[in-house]
């Protein structure tokens, strides 16, 4: 799996860590039953994406995003919730 | 290594035995159910009589299995050759998934009815013998009252409403039951693994493999391939539900085969040459490869490719972006401090004689 993720990510988390924070994961159980922080599961969202999902998920994954802030974020459904 | 054989039909065996007890233990709570109630159901003409879903689910499973059987494979296993994990039979999984949906449909009706039952003869019996809330007092003036003057027959009797509203409960049991009774291959199989495929959430550019694989050698044995091309249709109709508005975004010919099930993409690659073929095939297998390695190393971890998809399915795509564009700044502004580190170095050369880079 490492060798799917570029070094330089490596280096960017490194210089980019907190040396203070402890993380909490119990690995007895699997990650996806973990309560993890929203900034965590974003991270790791970016990891699937970017390096560990096969073209053609990672192609629809980009076309959903899009469709999801389209849909979210158009200027009918933001009128909308204003009135 | 593969798996013994004998330890495949233990599997099989244990597995039969415990869907058998589930369904004797619906036909048991469903006898006692109608059992209760039936002197009431005659004397006040209601239907009586009734079948028993748990019976009939347990008879439609084995005569299925039987057909399944027939044509050398097992409706709860997929048998292949040096297998090395046990696998459900999809066919036979998806029959199955769609006859308890059948008898849990049936199961609900005949709660409905119990509670429609409960609530009228609740109601009568209080006119007998009062509310359970009522006074020491109240209740004994109740008894004299029914003493000295007895409840009519008709005010036992259930009112033609309340027939009504039975019978249709019974009715909607009884037609589930038919339902259930009257699923066959020919007629239900292409929804229910229409159904299954949905369920499970199959993402389109699966789809055709999963079919190949799973599905269509199968549906061949039973001697239903001729149905292959309506279930290739109705899946093609399923998938396109999820497309969405072209206001939104309108999806290109290129990327289509990610949204709804393409069977004919590689009848398309048809025209490429034989090495071409040959390298996209070693393309595919190399990938799975890679990916099944990478499943393996991760799940060393305690970790699966499954698990990112999911948590990356509960991110949304606006804390994405944020986290990208946070990120691209990050990178930005370190390439801009290490270049005004550079060309300060450089000025410093420069001051003492050296080469000055941009």
């Amino acid at each position: 799996m490492k060798s799917k993720i570029p070094q330089s990510f490596f280096e960017f988390v490194n210089k980019n860590k907190s040396e203070t924070y402890c993380p909490n994961f119990d690995m007895d159980f699997p990650l996806k039953e973990q309560k993890l922080m929203r900034e965590t599961k974003v991270i790791l969202s970016l990891i699937y994406r970017s390096y560990l999902c096969d073209e053609d998920t990672k192609r629809k994954l980009e076309i959903d995003d899009i469709i999801e802030i389209r849909t979210k974020y158009s200027y009918e459904n933001l009128f909308k919730k204003l009135n | 290594m593969a798996i013994d054989d004998k330890k495949v039909k233990e599997f099989e065996d244990n597995y039969r035995e415990k869907l058998f007890n589930s369904f004797r233990t619906i036909s048991l709570n469903q006898s006692k159910v109608f059992a209760a109630t039936e002197k009431i159901r005659r004397e006040n003409n209601l239907i009586t009589d009734l079948p028993n879903i748990g019976i009939t689910l347990n008879n439609k499973l084995v005569q299925l299995q039987h057909e399944f059987e027939n044509v050398g494979i097992s409706i709860y296993l997929e048998k292949t050759e040096n297998c090395k994990e046990i696998k459900l039979n999809y066919i036979g999984e998806a029959v199955l998934l769609d006859l308890i949906r059948y008898a849990r449909n049936g199961i609900e009706s005949s709660n409905e009815y119990q509670e429609k039952f409960d609530l009228i003869v609740t109601k009568k019996l209080k006119k007998i013998h009062g509310r359970e809330d009522d006074s020491a007092i109240t209740k004994v003036f109740t008894k004299m009252k029914r003493t000295l003057v007895p409840l009519k027959q008709k005010d036992l009797l259930f009112t033609q409403k309340e027939i009504q509203t039975i019978n249709q409960t019974l009715s909607s049991y009884k037609d589930v039951d038919n339902q259930l009774w009257n699923y066959n291959l020919r007629s239900n199989v292409v929804s229910s693994i229409t159904k299954k495929i949905r369920e499970q959430k199959c993402s389109a550019n699966e789809v055709p493999k999963l079919l190949e694989e799973s599905v269509i050698p199968d549906l061949q044995k039973l001697g239903l391939a001729d149905l292959i091309p309506e279930l290739q249709r109705t899946l093609v109709e399923e998938y396109k539900k999820d497309l969405p508005a072209s206001e939104i975004y309108q999806i290109s010919k290129k990327d289509m085969h990610l949204y709804v099930p393409d069977f004919n993409r590689e009848t398309k690659h048809t025209e490429k040459t034989t090495e071409e073929l040959h390298k996209q095939e070693q393309m595919i297998i190399e990938q799975e490869e890679t990916t099944q390695t990478m499943n393996a190393s991760l799940k060393q971890e305690g970790i699966t490719l499954e698990d990112f998809s999911v948590i990356d399915s509960e991110v949304s795509a606006l804390d994405r972006q944020k986290m990208i564009n946070m990120i691209s700044n990050e990178q930005k502004t370190e390439k801009n401090e290490g270049e005004n580190l550079v060309l300060k170095e450089d000025k410093k050369l420069g001051e003492e004689g050296g080469n000055i880079s941009l």
